[in-house]
């Protein structure tokens, strides 16, 4: 059996994701079918619609969907379409602010373009309310300002004022409560996820239940060609196709020197005699 | 380089927790117990926000019924003390009790009815037809009423193949999730930090 120091795997992996990204290699995205059925959902809401952006994830998911966050604001942005910012993950609430702060960055203003409304605490209870009664569930948003003083929320009592719920998904609450809340309403729903629990939530897919979903890096670097506003997630992905190529190559290379060790003790074995 | 000292900070601390990967040390455990302790503080400064601005702001407005959480609320401290603790099982039980109302309510359209639906396809493409044939024998695999016949033995088999393939795309996904997160952090510290990558 060959014995290999696993610091070495460590070392070629970070060579194999650092390279690419100081000599890009312009490796192909392709456009996944749920990719483009997100862009799609959004690219049909006319100008002036309401969408529902929930930031239920944490910064340890920032590598992940981070891009996606962004991608996506600037789409939104792009098409004239206003953002309901909350989030039901206490560390969530930051991620919204980054949305809000692409939406300053191109001059629109907060209470009548986007609203911040933060942390809505109780899990799926608190999800379940939000959806009933937006207001009475948010009395203000982050900046202190009340509801009734906000323009983009006159009118918009429950979640169906909404147009579309964009929810990014990497703990718990998230789509899995959205899905189970959504069922009185009918919002369509599009999910944001990290690729380690995509396979939760394609059911929700195949089921009707969501539009689409953007899962992880890849899913963001999809969104960044839909949309022509390249950034992070093209930039990593031929990194991301290098640092496959390390695990795969290491999973081939593994199997292949167990079975050879394993053939070689079993020959030493028959050369040796019968064992007892 | 950069001279934001917050990006310092955050560069020292993933060289920190990366250090692992050589070996254990005090940097490294630095790291882990301020990711822990920085958790913990920012979630109870966020819970005094909302304590304050949905039951403290309100009662303060004269909106009484806000009282009835908060009392909830307080209660559930007396686990503290070993003689009163059973009063907190009064406003967990109010909690458990309405969630699952509340996840009840939408689980039988959301998460059964609507996904037995979704596997009821026509046998007309290769995708439908793994589908189903997934679905069924994988469902045969966790059948444990009455003993195997031949069919249900090599059906659970047919089973058994597709939640290895399940999970070694669950698996693959994580291997995704963390070159992701890697990705990340070289990017941070080579390009926000230290100006390498532009």
């Amino acid at each position: 059996m060959v014995e290999i120091d696993k610091r070495w795997l460590y070392l070629v992996l970070f060579l194999a994701v650092f390279v690419p990204m100081l000599r890009p290699l312009g490796l192909p995205v392709d456009v996944g079918k749920w990719s483009s059925d997100v862009f799609k959902a959004v690219e049909a809401l006319p100008p002036g619609s309401v969408v529902l952006l929930s930031t239920d994830f944490t910064p340890s998911a920032e590598g992940e969907v981070g891009a996606t966050r962004d991608v996506i604001a600037k789409h939104l942005v792009s098409r004239g379409l206003k953002a309901v910012l909350v989030s039901f993950v206490p560390q969530g609430v930051r991620q919204a602010d980054m949305v809000a702060a692409i939406y300053e960055a191109a001059g629109k203003r907060s209470g009548v373009d986007f609203v911040n409304l933060g942390y809505v605490p109780g899990g799926e209870t608190g999800i379940a309310a939000f959806f009933a009664d937006i207001k009475k569930t948010c009395p203000s948003d982050t900046k202190g300002v009340p509801v009734e003083q906000i323009p983009l929320l006159q009118g918009l009592d429950t979640i169906e004022g909404i147009s579309l719920i964009i929810q990014f998904h990497t703990t718990v609450p998230g789509a899995h409560e959205y899905v189970r809340q959504l069922v009185p309403y009918g919002v369509p729903l599009a999910i944001v996820i990290s690729t380690g629990a995509m396979a939760t939530v394609t059911v929700y897919v195949q089921a009707g239940q969501a539009v689409g979903i953007l899962g992880g890096l890849q899913a963001a670097a999809e969104y960044e060609k839909l949309t022509g506003f390249l950034g992070a997630a093209t930039k990593a992905m031929d990194s991301q196709s290098m640092g496959y190529l390390v695990f795969i190559s290491a999973i081939v290379l593994g199997n292949v020197f167990y079975f050879a060790g394993k053939r070689a003790a079993s020959r030493s074995g028959a050369a040796g005699g019968k064992r007892i | 380089m950069s001279t934001d000292i917050g990006v310092w900070v955050a560069g020292l601390l993933t060289l920190a927790t990366y250090s692992y990967l050589y070996k254990e040390n005090p940097a490294y455990r630095l790291a882990e117990y301020l990711v822990v302790g920085v958790g913990a503080g920012y979630t109870l400064a966020l819970g005094w926000q909302n304590i304050t601005a949905k039951a403290i702001q309100p009662i303060q407005q004269g909106r009484y019924l806000s009282l009835l959480p908060l009392l909830l609320g307080v209660l559930l401290f007396t686990k503290l003390s070993q003689k009163q603790s059973w009063i907190a099982r009064y406003p967990m039980a109010i909690m458990v009790s309405l969630g699952v109302a509340v996840s009840v309510r939408g689980a039988v359209s959301a998460n059964l009815t609507r996904q037995i639906g979704a596997t009821m396809l026509p046998l007309t493409s290769t995708n439908n037809i793994l589908m189903v044939l997934g679905t069924a024998t994988v469902l045969g695999y966790f059948f444990f009423t009455f003993p195997a016949n031949k069919a249900l033995t090599y059906g659970s088999r047919v089973g058994q193949m597709f939640l290895m393939v399940a999970f070694g795309a669950m698996i693959g996904s994580v291997v995704m999730l963390r070159i992701a997160i890697l990705i990340s952090r070289i990017t941070f510290v080579f390009g926000d930090w230290w100006g390498i990558l532009k």
